[in-house]
């Protein structure tokens, strides 16, 4: 198992680079000038000149891929066009938000998933679960900047129940910067008025980036557990006097949900990738907008950046998912 | 009496054609069928769109701006005074023809590396299928983002962005089924009659991998077309004034708050379009299960 989780790793190692190669040519043989773009279309040519020499675009590609390859090993991502400043720097800034945004949004979609899958496996074939099914099937069919777009007008325009736009009312100041994630801070500083208002901004977009998960992890959860309700051991529990609930929760649940960690941790990848398409529509001041602003610059080191940092967090999640099988079943343990 | 009983077991059991069980299978699932018929109208407009919309769908008329959904204009109108309805229509077209494109080519690549891979093996193999863990490193709208961004903003590089990230996912399809294949019986018996390699490959392997490929392929309908839109939603895909879905949103976003049709409509048609897909697509599973079963 060990040797497996290794090789899985330098394997990861490996596609990150292999990535970087891909993105690098790509940037670099299309039309388009970046320093012509950082410079400002009213920039005189010297002025052009002197951006891509300080940027290294005067340097021939190869040459250009080793600097960048030699300086991303020592954690420098290069310089950032549209800021001018290190992209690390920008990624700091604004990678807090957008993890805030999906972790808060896995816990919806686990919460909701493992519930109404529970209740679906249940009450299998009655109304609630043709329900559940309808809305799972539609979960993964809805556009998640459409969802927003409804919720929006629902929640804000129509309700007037939750605020819209940004990660904090305007007139507050955030919270001291401890982790970066808002919830996090507020509580640990007791900032209370500071906490209600980042929750409330929170709730529409990280229920707009759940709604797909959830739907996914409800599936997978109705459909393990009546796996695992065919189990001998279900019918010892049972004859043994359980009582239905703890067979359910104790006995069945808690075998059912190890292909359901499994479905969880490719979501985290879909839901880092939805929140890019979430955080445009709610101005959320993740690296999705980011990305968004280095898009309409050519900002290729931007670009990169925020590529190579989802694929590292998409890589890390899905190594915690082995190492949560290892904890949480014994069977794997004693491979 | 022998004419009675043939007709009573003949009435009773209805020849198992291929047909009938398809039939007998959407009748008992509602939500099959209703899948077939969202998948069936949209097709059918997607051929015929030119002859339906009832006004220019490019052409801005701005007398009617911002119009509210009406008698003259169902769907209500854009910023530029264009029918809504009319751009729909039209960009079920342009979201069905690009899916169509992208799954094929997808496909071809797919296939092509996959038969490679999974027949000859060894390092060759090896090699292949690290370069599929590169693509699958990364959540596929990042990637799609990322590679369309540097190819620049167009629908054709949307295109080439979302069929890149999709082709690994065919390609180990591909190689597994071969792998699975290649040391049956018959192709066993093929190579000892002396046929050469590309012809159990192209003859005896090659068919067999179709089956499993099309049914995901179909699967796939539904969210290819959701990742191309997202990219035209962040404006990467099909640049206005194409009546692209996506697009359309992206455009009708401003707009939201005074004159909400105007990005909600073409959303809805995204939604509506790829849950007929993924209905079908989900019952063409089961009932190839079930197929499989009875078999």
């Amino acid at each position: 198992m060990l040797n497996n989780l290794f090789r899985r790793f330098s394997l990861s190692i490996i596609a990150l680079i292999g990535i970087t190669l891909i993105v690098f040519v790509l940037s670099h043989v299309v039309p388009g000038d970046p320093a012509r773009l950082a410079a400002g279309p009213q920039a005189r040519q010297e002025q052009v000149e002197s951006v891509r020499k300080e940027y290294g675009l005067d340097k021939p590609l190869p040459q250009q891929y080793l600097i960048y390859m030699k300086n991303l090993f020592t954690g420098d991502l290069g310089k950032s066009l549209q800021s001018r400043r290190p992209v690390t720097d920008d990624l700091r800034d604004y990678f807090p938000a957008t993890l805030e945004l999906t972790l808060f949004a896995t816990v919806i979609a686990v919460i909701g998933g493992v519930f109404s899958g529970l209740v679906s496996a249940v009450r299998k074939n009655q109304w609630i679960d043709h329900l559940n099914r309808v809305v799972s099937l539609a979960g993964v069919s809805i556009p998640v900047f459409w969802l927003g777009l409804v919720l929006v007008l629902i929640f804000y325009r129509s309700l007037g129940w939750l605020p819209f736009g940004g990660r904090l009312d305007p007139a507050l100041s955030p919270p001291a910067q401890i982790t970066g994630l808002y919830i996090l801070d507020s509580l640990l500083t007791a900032n209370w008025p500071v906490l209600w208002s980042s929750l409330a901004y929170l709730i529409l977009p990280a229920v707009t980036l759940a709604f797909g998960s959830l739907g996914v992890v409800s599936r997978m959860t109705r459909a393990s557990l009546l796996d695992v309700l065919q189990e001998d051991y279900i019918r010892t529990a049972r004859g043994k006097g359980l009582r239905e609930r703890v067979v359910l929760m104790r006995h069945a649940l808690k075998n059912a949900l190890i292909p359901v960690i499994t479905i969880i941790g490719l979501q985290f990848g879909s839901l880092l990738g939805g929140a890019f398409l979430v955080e445009v529509i709610f101005s959320w001041p993740g690296i999705g907008t980011y990305a968004m602003k280095a898009i309409m610059f050519l900002d290729y080191n931007g670009i990169i950046g925020v590529t190579l940092l989802t694929g590292i967090i998409f890589m890390i999640t899905n190594l915690l998912v082995d190492l949560t099988y290892i904890v949480i079943d014994p069977r794997i343990r004693a491979q | 009496m022998t004419t009675i009983t043939a007709d009573l077991s003949s009435a009773l059991a209805p020849r198992r054609t291929f047909l009938n069980n398809l039939v007998h299978f959407l009748k008992r699932n509602p939500l099959a069928l209703a899948g077939l018929v969202i998948v069936v109208v949209t097709l059918l407009v997607a051929v015929f769109s030119p002859l339906l919309v009832p006004y220019d769908p490019i052409q801005p008329d701005l007398n009617v701006k911002l119009n509210a959904p009406s008698a003259a204009h169902v769907l209500g109108t854009d910023d530029m005074g264009r029918d809504i309805f009319s751009r729909i229509l039209l960009g079920t077209r342009v979201s069905l023809t690009s899916a169509l494109i992208i799954i094929s080519v997808s496909m071809v690549f797919g296939l092509f590396i996959g038969l490679i891979a999974g027949f000859i093996g060894g390092w060759l193999d090896d090699l292949l299928m690290r370069l599929t863990d590169i693509f699958l490193a990364f959540p596929a709208l990042i990637l799609a983002m990322a590679i369309s961004a540097t190819l620049g903003p167009s629908l054709q590089n949307a295109m080439i962005a979302v069929a890149s990230v999709w082709w690994p996912w065919y390609a180990r399809l591909v190689r597994g089924q071969v792998i699975s294949i290649r040391n049956r019986e018959y192709v066993e018996a093929a190579r000892s009659v002396g046929a050469t390699p590309l012809r159990v490959l192209m003859r005896h392997i090659f068919p067999n991998t179709l089956g499993p490929l099309l049914v995901q392929a179909t699967l796939d309908v539904g969210n290819t077309i959701l990742l191309t839109a997202s990219l035209s939603f962040i404006g990467l895909g099909a640049q206005p004034p194409t009546p692209e879905w996506g697009s359309m949103v992206s455009v009708g976003r401003l707009y939201l708050l005074g004159y909400w049709w105007v990005p909600t409509m073409p959303g809805f048609a995204i939604l509506l379009t790829v849950l007929g897909f993924n209905l079908l697509g989900d019952a063409l599973r089961d009932f190839a299960d079930v197929r499989e079963r009875a078999l």
